[in-house]
């Protein structure tokens, strides 16, 4: 056969062969996934807003996972946001019954260790409670900057969404 | 006295990767992750053992498909193969241990442009029977992961005053060790003692003299000056 024809065959058939195989391994390992990020959450929402009732609204918002409303009123955003990976960061951003930002939690973060670490401490994340609306002024971390520029677009996606869907969120 | 030869000649391709070819002290390949991920030993053992795998499979399917890829598409077909191993690697990792996997972060990703891997690929697995890739990519994979295991312990204990998240000395902790110039420092100490106990002499002149993989190299095709 060609060289011109084989090599690009061959390349394809491979590939072909890799992406069945991960198919495979995905069907045999996404329930699994399912199970973990959901233990993941479930344990992340009672650290970060203490022991509540969670419950899922039914309404679906772009770029939003879910929205949570617990006992107290309290509106919890679960979001995934881009550091530098794309979709890395995986983030609860609660809003008060006031709609100022109460209380940040990382669920994971697929940055490196040092960067996910930077970004979680509370001298970072503490300033953005508080905030009712959306802005482009914030404090950026040297060494996580694309880090920390993910959770400032997670704060301001969720702000933005919940000006603009205020008041099904709130008695939907 | 053949298969005498053989069976010592299989052990040689497992062993001489854990000191005398070990990828990471004596070749200075996969410094990347040896210093990003081993502030614990927890987490060096982890990426090791998760390269060593990788190592393993993408040498055997490698070294089976030797003769049918073609010259001209040997780097894309490595790549798509290795890419393959590692995100099988990362389902794994993400559903039966969340906490290596949030640990690791993007470094497991990562593993796919390992030049160890590549360059185990490239100098041995495509040249070689499946039996003796799987075992070269089994001893470089424990090379590594012995490599890594021993920077990590060694700056988990004196930087945290933990070993595998045990408290053992935290009162003398020299937290510098787990930064990244501390990194540099543990790499350089434990490389040299690995030289002194291989009584690795640094090369007094240039060439393949005292290269790590001479020997493949000139078997292949003369030399590295071809």
């Amino acid at each position: 056969m060609r060289e011109s024809i084989k090599a690009p065959l061959v390349l394809t058939v491979i590939s072909a062969a890799v992406c069945g195989m991960l198919a495979f391994a995905n069907a045999l390992t996404a329930d699994k996934i399912a199970q973990t990020e959901q233990a993941a959450l479930q344990e992340s929402l009672t650290q970060a807003f203490g022991e509540a009732e969670y419950t899922a609204l039914p309404q679906q918002y772009e770029g939003i996972h879910q929205v949570i409303r617990d006992t107290d009123g309290r509106l919890i955003f679960d979001v995934t946001s881009s550091g530098y990976e794309k979709d890395g960061q995986h983030l609860l951003i609660g809003l008060d019954a006031e709609g100022a930002v109460c209380g940040i939690c990382v669920v994971s973060i697929a940055d490196s260790p040092t960067q996910a670490a930077k970004v979680q401490e509370d001298a970072f994340l503490s300033q953005f409670l508080g905030r009712q609306k959306a802005t482009d002024a914030y404090d950026a971390i040297a060494g996580a900057t694309k880090s920390a520029q993910g959770i400032q677009n997670a704060v301001n996606l969720v702000l933005e969404t919940y000006q603009t869907n205020k008041e099904a969120m709130t008695h939907g | 006295m053949a298969d005498a030869e053989t069976s010592c000649s299989l052990r040689q391709e497992l062993c001489k990767g854990l000191i005398r070819e070990n990828p990471t002290l004596v070749g200075l390949l996969g410094m990347c992750p040896t210093l990003a991920v081993t502030q614990e030993a927890k987490n060096a053992l982890g990426m090791g053992i998760a390269t060593t795998l990788v190592l393993i499979g993408s040498n055997v399917v490698i070294s089976l498909l030797r003769r049918v890829i073609p010259q001209a598409v040997k780097l894309p077909c490595y790549i798509v193969i290795i890419a393959g191993f590692v995100t099988m690697v990362e389902f794994l990792l993400h559903g039966f241990v969340p906490e290596l996997y949030t640990a690791l972060g993007t470094f497991l990703s990562l593993i796919t442009v390992n030049c160890i891997i590549l360059g185990r690929a490239e100098l041995f697995a495509c040249k070689h029977t499946v039996i003796r890739s799987a075992l070269d990519g089994a001893g470089m994979g424990l090379g590594f992961t012995l490599a890594l295991l021993l920077v990590g312990s060694v700056r988990e204990l004196f930087g945290a005053g933990t070993l595998f998240g045990i408290s053992v000395m935290e009162q003398n902790a020299v937290s510098v060790l787990t930064l990244a110039p501390g990194g540099f420092f543990v790499l350089g100490c434990v490389i040299a003692l690995v030289n002194r106990i291989a009584h690795r002499e640094p090369p007094r002149t240039a060439g393949c003299t005292g290269c790590p993989n001479a020997a493949t190299c000139a078997a292949s095709k003369g030399g590295c000056s071809q």
